[in-house]
């Protein structure tokens, strides 16, 4: 038909096989242009060093000796969204999570994924089952948004951290340490931070609580790829903190990469899986080649 | 398609709640707005509840209510003793400003969760603001955001409210402090959005988009068109014109 198509994306790998050029905009008004995409091996290479996400997902060696305790246990849940008499969004659903694990959930879009985190955090109430959680201080698994601004609730990052510490007790030293970009931006309203740093901004929150449980919801979307290094770099620290983490996401990375252990949501049934079959399988639907 | 809709067009409600909510502009006396005002609050109400959270509606009628209060007050305490509170009196000119103003913002309130009610999602807006009234795509597309909106919010403020539970911080709106927080929280989501869906809206060519046929005017846009006019004859004849 004759029309030049210019996608936009973060994820270039997925398009270099269609792309006859690719450009990267590096800032400060500097590009660097690829016109010969033939020698796909060394244009991946060179665009992953500008920061674009050009390769395949390499799994990486987690550690997965199962040494906590069991923080999660889900039995039997259902949920539904509407009324109780219709089909519920998922059924029976078996989970559990022990302390410093990083599981990772996934599945199609509206599976139930978000439901789950949120019947977990017991904010969504219309569940049959059983969630048992283990915490010494009785406290409740902390659900982190998509929308990470949901969280915010001061106009400045320093009012912010300074009602964090009230609340939580947790010294403002301990809390800025986590916050590299705190200093140059503490005057600043949390929401004009950058999507990144917003985004590690609302786990810091939920980290600050103590929770015995972290339910990240699609923390990866819109991340680019060193924004998303940090981000995976930042859970390790919390993982070292003594965290544990589910995580719900479409992104191959964060199976190949963080996550210990995964399930998989779909056609309302939960099932365990292998994180790096899983995520292979995601990086091939997302070629388009299953 | 449009022969099996059942529901009036989204430009027959669009045009009924301009109309309507003119008359708050224009009629002054409580006579003439007091019918209009409780019918189209008792349509509005329960057809909009799905699209407005409605704890923050009342939040916002109960500020409207002190503030009308207050303005009748200092400027219309005039007439006889309606009530007496110690050594105060409120006279009836301030109670008639309170009322008017009261009536005003319920038929305005009303007549817009009646259009949002029933005028189905943005999409539909758009296409009919443009199709059936001839609207430029930019001012539609405008409106119909703002009115996207509302529902946006109810789940923002939904969802804030989740997330200020599990910071343990107060969810209680009455209190103003955290009143202040929520509506800041909520005015900075939008403002992203809103940049984000103007982007979108011209990557998507909202402005060279091509424009379909006029669609057929049925008994249910009639109806609602009816209603309008009757509204108006009502308060024309109720009441004498500023």
């Amino acid at each position: 038909m004759g029309k030049t198509v210019i996608v936009v994306e973060h994820k270039a790998k997925y398009f270099l096989d269609l792309a006859s050029e690719v450009v990267v905009l590096e800032g400060k008004g500097r590009a660097r242009e690829f016109r010969e995409l033939d020698e796909y091996d060394a244009v991946s290479r060179e665009l992953d060093s500008l920061g674009v996400d050009a390769s395949h997902v390499v799994s990486k060696r987690k550690d997965r000796n199962k040494k906590g305790w069991k923080v999660l246990e889900v039995k039997n849940l259902s949920c539904w969204y509407g009324n109780r008499d219709e089909e519920p969004l998922f059924e029976d659903v078996e989970l559990e999570l022990e302390s410093g694990e990083i599981v990772a959930l996934v599945g199609p879009n509206g599976s139930g994924k978000t439901t789950l985190l949120k019947a977990i955090a017991g904010i969504h109430k219309k569940c049959n089952g059983e969630v048992k959680i283990s915490d010494e201080n009785r406290k409740k698994p902390f659900y982190v948004p998509q929308v990470p601004e949901y969280l915010f609730i001061k106009n400045t990052l320093e009012e912010e951290i300074l009602s964090l510490s009230k609340k939580t007790g947790k010294r403002i030293e301990k809390i800025t340490e986590m916050l590299e970009f705190y200093e140059h931006r503490k005057s600043s309203s949390p929401y004009t931070l950058s999507l990144g740093q917003r985004r590690w901004l609302s786990a810091v929150i939920a980290w600050s609580y103590n929770p015995p449980l972290m339910l990240f919801d699609e923390p990866t979307v819109g991340l680019d790829k060193l924004m998303l290094s940090e981000l995976f770099r930042r859970i390790e620290i919390l993982k070292k903190e003594g965290a544990s983490i589910l995580i719900s996401t479409h992104d191959p990375r964060v199976l190949a990469e963080v996550a210990e252990r995964a399930y998989v949501l779909e056609n309302r049934k939960l099932k365990e899986c292998d994180p790096d079959e899983k995520g292979l399988e995601l990086e091939e639907i997302a070629y388009g080649r299953l | 398609m449009d022969g099996s809709r059942k529901s009036p067009k989204p430009s027959v409600l669009f045009l009924y709640s301009m109309a309507v909510s003119a008359m708050a502009f224009i009629f002054s006396s409580p006579a003439a707005l007091a019918v209009p005002a409780i019918l189209n609050s008792i349509l509005g109400f329960p057809l909009g509840r799905r699209s407005l959270p409605m704890k923050l509606v009342f939040i916002i009628l109960i500020f409207n209510m002190w503030g009308a209060l207050l303005n009748g007050i200092y400027f219309h305490n005039e007439g006889f003793v309606v009530l007496s509170i110690g050594g105060f009196a409120v006279r009836s000119g301030a109670f008639a400003s309170f009322i008017t103003l009261n009536l005003r913002f319920f038929l305005i309130i009303g007549a817009t969760l009646l259009m949002l009610g029933l005028s189905g999602g943005s999409r539909e807006l758009v296409r009919s603001l443009e199709r059936d009234l001839g609207m430029p795509p930019w001012i539609a597309f405008s409106i119909s955001h703002a009115f996207r909106l509302f529902p946006l919010l109810s789940r923002d403020y939904g969802e804030l409210i989740v997330a200020r539970k599990e910071r343990e911080v107060g969810t209680n709106i009455f209190n103003p402090i955290v009143l202040k927080e929520v509506l800041f929280s909520m005015l900075s989501v939008s403002y992203e959005r809103a940049v984000w869906s103007g982007i979108s809206a011209e990557l998507r060519g909202v402005k060279i988009r091509k424009r379909s046929m006029r669609g057929k005017i049925e008994l249910q846009d009639l109806a609602v068109l009816a209603l309008a006019a009757a509204e108006w004859v009502y308060a024309f004849f109720s009441s004498s014109l500023i």
